[in-house]
């Protein structure tokens, strides 16, 4: 008996399904960012929190060596990282709906396989890929292209820009696979029928009616790539922190939960202004209310 | 049953109904979060002062006749991997029916952190590094005093162990024993042996044929107690304007560096893929660590010219510990020589009884000089990690703070 069925037989009315869910969200994450809210105002001890109530977290972690630097580093990995994935992804997902054919389900199959390997496993198979001794360097050294191996592949932002795509990858390719769905490939004969070259299609017909969806998938995949701070503390080299490392040493190393707080407060602002930003651009270009299919 | 839960629930329940519930719960949860966090009386709050410097007690008084003693069960370990003792402590755990259920950490610091939570519960033996003692001191809940007398094999002990507990962080401020050492270890040159000769000094390693060809772990307290010992300061006592010269003696290291090594095990992971060639901030259990990686060419150098600095591991028991008997049992047993030094070659590390060193690997029991320890950790005195707390000296979180900026500097 699903939940729809039961909230019908309790009379909870048409939003009464929801509210199983809406609990677990008010439990289990509402609340504690709430609280973690009401700490980012709290006078930090080490590993705890008390009042008097204070503002100056927020001022301190601004103003904070190494805070700006982190966070020009997570915004630049994020960007180049999220317009990478994208960029293959569109590709990927336009593939997957008008070429791949009978392979369609197999590679669907195969994207979604690929995020059960462990995260820690991806990263050292980077490690193994990329390393001086790794299968890339050894490559371009048999076939005669390198005369020693190239350093800037590991430990380097390349290195993480690299992991960090691989690993958002497949949620942007079905992300966008999803919007290229109700994409009927009659509109695209329609453009081609009245002259349209590839490009032009792609330019003035596809891109314009994706363009939320690759939107949503370029946020979520800077979101998801600039908070990241395992992938930079394994594959990056030393200058490039970002600010999930902050984050972390604060909670867990300083024990200053309060500027912790403070930090992924304004990150969750920066964030939610980025989102705000995208919105208006769409808005602005017109391009948030186009609609495929009938 | 329906209509009874209807009732119950008022009326039906629709959008704005729910959602003035829904804020109405979020508030309820909120305002008892901000309840238990703002308690600034009892809970979390820390301690405001530095362990006094009151004379070591042997032992913690007696307070009621000891049962005798339950040993087996479940023993639930927190601490570094590897210091539950796989291997030197199987015949002991087999024969009494002890499970041992271990919870590795990354740092000594995720004690704190899990004690403060309220997440020690459950826990009875701790093995952490003795530096981190007066940081745990200032949660009442993390360590419980260690009655010596209910531990045979303690007089076993090298007496430079015994004899002043308190400086290096085996003792509480109260005097208390918190802490029995197993095994003890100094930082060193580790480096790969068929790539390089062996560096004599930490110096070596900030020369031009070593640039991008090191590495370093990032661990705050590590790297604080070597900066510290290389100006010649006292973790524990680093005035506040002293933090820049302790920063300004590993920033040098840090920009030498290929990468940043997130752990200790992911140094000897470095090493042993040929992808760097020496690491500052070794330590011999490396060397062990590179074999299981596949490279028996990894070697530290535990005696660099400008000197080092000696960490110390051993247990603590957990407070509201329900198997304290077998914790007892099994400190007891490490503290035998031939298990200690068992323990000493399962980890690479120095022993701390009298009568291992027979038990220990040549190979290991060479790295120090156990016929004159005390000379040993006056050249490589063990250290106490910066105060939780201090208006006068830096604290361990500004450290931590200082040092992850450190690193973002390059």
């Amino acid at each position: 008996m699903n939940t729809a069925v039961i909230a019908r037989r309790l009379r909870l009315g048409p939003g009464g399904a929801t509210v199983p869910g809406a609990l677990g969200l008010i439990v289990f994450f509402l609340a504690p960012v709430i609280t973690l809210f009401v700490y980012s105002f709290l006078t930090s001890g080490r590993f705890s929190v008390a009042r008097p109530f204070t503002f100056s977290n927020y001022g301190t972690t601004i103003s904070a060596s190494g805070t700006p630097d982190a966070a020009a580093n997570s915004i630049l990995l994020g960007v180049i990282a999220a317009g990478v994935g994208v960029v293959i992804g569109l590709a990927i997902a336009s593939w997957l709906r008008y070429y791949a054919g009978r392979l369609q389900n197999i590679v669907l199959s195969m994207i979604i396989i690929s995020m059960f390997a462990s995260y820690l496993v991806r990263i050292y198979a980077f490690r193994i890929l990329l390393g001086d001794e790794g299968a890339v360097n050894t490559v371009l050294d048999l076939l005669g292209l390198t005369s020693q191996p190239i350093s800037w592949l590991l430990f380097s932002r390349f290195a993480v820009v690299c992991a960090l795509t691989h690993i958002a990858l497949p949620y942007i390719v079905l992300i966008l696979y999803g919007a290229f769905r109700p994409l009927d490939p009659a509109y695209l004969e329609a453009a081609q029928d009245l002259g349209a070259g590839a490009l032009t299609r792609w330019f003035r017909v596809i891109l314009p009616t994706m363009a939320a969806p690759v939107g949503s998938a370029f946020l979520m995949t800077f979101v998801l790539t600039s908070a990241d701070y395992v992938t930079p503390q394994f594959l990056g080299g030393t200058g490039q922190q970002m600010i999930g490392l902050l984050i972390q040493t604060n909670f867990t190393v300083a024990g200053d939960w309060a500027r912790g707080a403070a930090l992924s407060f304004l990150t969750l602002g920066a964030y939610l202004l980025c989102y705000v930003i995208m919105g208006l651009g769409l808005r602005i270009a017109r391009l948030n209310k186009i609609r495929w299919g009938s | 049953m329906t209509n009874d839960l209807s009732r119950l629930l008022g009326r039906p329940l629709d959008r704005r109904a729910f959602l003035r519930r829904s804020t109405t719960a979020v508030a309820g949860v909120s305002l008892f979060g901000l309840a238990a966090c703002g308690d600034d009386g009892n809970g979390a709050a820390p301690a405001t002062t530095a362990p006094a410097t009151t004379a070591p007690a042997t032992t913690a008084p007696a307070t009621t006749a000891p049962a005798a003693p339950s040993i087996g069960g479940d023993l639930d370990f927190m601490g570094w991997q590897g210091e539950d003792l796989p291997g030197a402590m199987a015949a002991f755990a087999e024969a009494n029916g002890i499970t041992v259920n271990p919870t590795y950490m990354a740092s000594s610091d995720d004690i704190d952190a899990r004690f403060s939570i309220g997440g020690g519960g459950g826990l009875d033996i701790l093995s952490y590094t003795s530096g981190t003692t007066p940081q745990f001191e200032a949660n009442e809940r993390t360590l419980a005093p260690i009655d010596t007398s209910r531990i045979p094999n303690f007089e076993n002990l090298y007496s430079v162990f015994t004899g002043d507990p308190q400086s290096i962080g085996l003792a509480n401020s109260k005097g208390e024993w918190v802490m029995i050492p197993h095994s003890f270890g100094a930082f060193g040159i580790t480096y790969d042996s068929a790539a390089i000769d062996e560096p004599q000094a930490w110096a070596d390693l900030l020369t031009p044929e070593f640039e991008g060809r090191i590495t370093m772990p990032g661990d705050p307290g590590g790297n604080f107690a070597m900066g510290c010992r290389l100006v010649d300061l006292n973790p524990f006592r680093c005035p506040k304007d002293r933090m820049e010269d302790v920063a300004d003696v590993i920033r040098p290291f840090i920009s030498q560096s290929k990468t940043i090594a997130p752990s200790y095990g992911d140094v000897a992971s470095l090493l042993a893929s040929g992808e760097v060639v020496a690491a500052y901030l070794g330590w011999a259990a490396l060397d062990i660590f590179a074999v299981y990686s596949g490279a028996d060419t990894i070697r530290t150098n535990v005696n660099p010219e400008e000197g080092t600095t000696t960490f110390i591991d051993g247990y603590g028991i957990a407070q509201g510990t329900d198997n304290e008997d077998t914790v007892y049992a099994w400190i007891n047993e490490v503290l035998d020589p031939a298990v200690n030094g068992a323990a000493a070659t399962e980890l690479a590390a120095g022993a701390t009884v009298e009568g291992s060193v027979e038990f220990i690997d040549p190979g290991i029991a060479a790295l120090y000089p156990y016929d004159d320890l005390d000379g040993f950790f006056e050249n490589a005195p063990a250290f106490l990690n910066a105060p939780a707390e201090s208006d006068e000296f830096v604290t361990a979180g500004e450290w931590a703070q200082r040092f992850t900026a450190l690193l973002g500097e390059g």
